[in-house]
């Protein structure tokens, strides 16, 4: 009787360990950072925009996770550049620079958006926010873990990733969002216990780089349909703050005169002749 | 001094307020011809050019500081001279790389000109050939053949290094030309 006790006993706190679900979330926030706690919104002034655009793109801060980032440094760079090599050499965008995580203050507000601006020598700002949700249950293969080897075999965690990524492009100096944008992406696989965690780890890497692919998309269509409403004379239409585009790109040809690796081929065998005449001479 | 007002004028604010626009420079604003030649459009285009200066002036300066700075004369006026007259198609433009032409080519005709051994003169006329065969191959193609440093969408302009070439040749031998007829320079200090 006592060892059917003991499993009978067991049984419940099994079946509860096999239906066990956890979840983490992550998510930066441009707002947040743009309009700290306690700070009014400022109202957008005219923006008078230069071309080619010169634009800084940058993770906004994160504004709260269940536990520390889920991106490292490596990561967003990664991220950031994957998103910007889709839009450079395009018309209007003259030069866009990664801005790393280090020089975006959490809640530096619009004055941290203008150093930004003044160290970069940047005009635009591309806000990367995100929400980003993991979710893990364990199924009903979960019982083998039991077995111990089963903990390391089995893949009886369920695991559901959900990133949502949004840019939110800025005009420093007017305050004005001029477009945004969201990218996003939903992946799921499964898991033993043992590797759970690396699992999530790189499910969460090919979420980010699988929303990002989606942002670049989005943020195309977006960024031609500002282009066509900007010819309107406003940024979103009536009511909002007006545009005027000044273009500094050459209506002629922009020439440039730039020694290339045979010019300073040259002058490095010119300097080291003219070097070796001065020590003979003295000799 | 050169180096470190191109370096102070590659700050992105300061290179757009005095780079060489044409429209400008037929407005009044002629010292663009000049100014233009001391930006560039971006900081590796910059290295590269301040590196050749560097290297071909600083040992013609070692020689002669009036034919280093003649040389670099010489070369600026001829580059204003060409975009305004040869290239009218060119609305904006930066760099320093006819002035870097001038010097090389002014460093290399100077070795072989006047080189303490037939080996070094012998050094100097063959690169002096070799900056004239790349200057007119440029010319005849319109780039470069080995890595530049142009960013995406400006164009190099050969005309530019053509006549930093003939400002090198004219600052070496104009003074030749004037001593045979009797006119001597007054001695440097």
């Amino acid at each position: 009787m006592r060892p059917l006790l003991v499993i009978l006993l067991l049984v419940p706190f099994a079946l509860l360990t096999a239906c066990a679900s956890t979840s983490r979330q992550f998510r930066s926030s441009a707002i947040e950072y743009l309009y700290p706690s306690g700070k009014e919104a400022e109202p957008s002034r005219d923006i008078t925009l230069r071309l080619p655009a010169r634009v800084a793109i940058a993770f906004a801060p994160v504004a709260w996770s269940s536990e520390h980032d889920v991106l490292t440094e490596n990561l967003k760079q990664e991220i950031l550049e994957q998103i910007a090599s889709g839009f450079r050499g395009r018309d209007p965008i003259g030069d866009i620079r990664v801005i790393p995580s280090t020089y975006v203050k959490p809640g530096g507000g619009y004055e941290d958006l203008d150093r930004i601006a003044a160290a970069f020598g940047v005009d635009l700002a591309v806000l990367i926010s995100y929400n980003h949700a993991q979710f893990s249950d364990s199924g009903p293969a979960s019982l083998a873990y039991w077995t111990i080897i089963g903990a390391y075999i089995v893949k009886g965690e369920k695991q559901e990733t959900r990133t949502v990524i949004d840019a939110a492009v800025i005009d420093i100096a007017s305050r004005a969002l001029l477009f945004s944008a969201t990218g996003e992406s939903r992946a799921s696989g499964s898991a033993t216990l043992a590797s759970m965690q690396r699992e999530l780890r790189e499910q969460s890497e090919k979420a980010f780089r699988s929303a990002a692919d989606d942002l670049v998309a989005k943020l195309d269509i977006a960024l031609t349909e500002f282009q066509a409403q900007a010819k309107a004379g406003t940024v979103r239409g009536p009511g909002t703050p007006a545009i005027d585009i000044t273009s500094t790109a050459p209506s002629g040809a922009a020439g440039g005169g730039a020694a290339g690796a045979g010019d300073l081929l040259l002058a490095a065998l010119v300097a080291g002749a003219g070097l070796a005449a001065r020590r003979r001479r003295r000799s | 001094m050169l180096l470190g007002v191109s370096l102070v004028a590659s700050v992105p604010h300061v290179a757009d307020a005095i780079q060489y626009e044409r429209s400008e420079v037929l407005s009044g604003e002629t010292w663009r011809l000049l100014t233009g030649q001391i930006v560039h459009w971006s900081w590796g285009m910059t290295c590269a050019d301040l590196g050749t200066i560097a290297l071909a002036g600083g040992w013609l300066e070692t020689r002669s500081r009036r034919l280093a700075v003649s040389a670099a004369a010489l070369s600026a006026a001829l580059v204003a001279v060409a975009l305004l007259v040869a290239r009218p198609d060119v609305a904006f433009y930066r760099g320093a790389s006819g002035i870097a032409v001038g010097l090389t080519v002014a460093a290399a005709l100077e070795l072989a000109r006047a080189g303490p051994s037939r080996w070094l003169r012998r050094a100097g006329a063959a690169l002096f050939a070799l900056l004239l065969v790349k200057a007119a191959a440029e010319m005849i193609t319109g780039a470069s053949f080995l890595p530049g440093t142009l960013p995406e969408g400006i164009a190099l302009v050969p005309e530019t290094h053509l006549a930093g070439a003939a400002g090198g040749i004219l600052a070496v031998m104009v003074p030749r030309v004037l001593a045979r007829g009797g006119i001597t320079p007054p001695s440097e200090s």
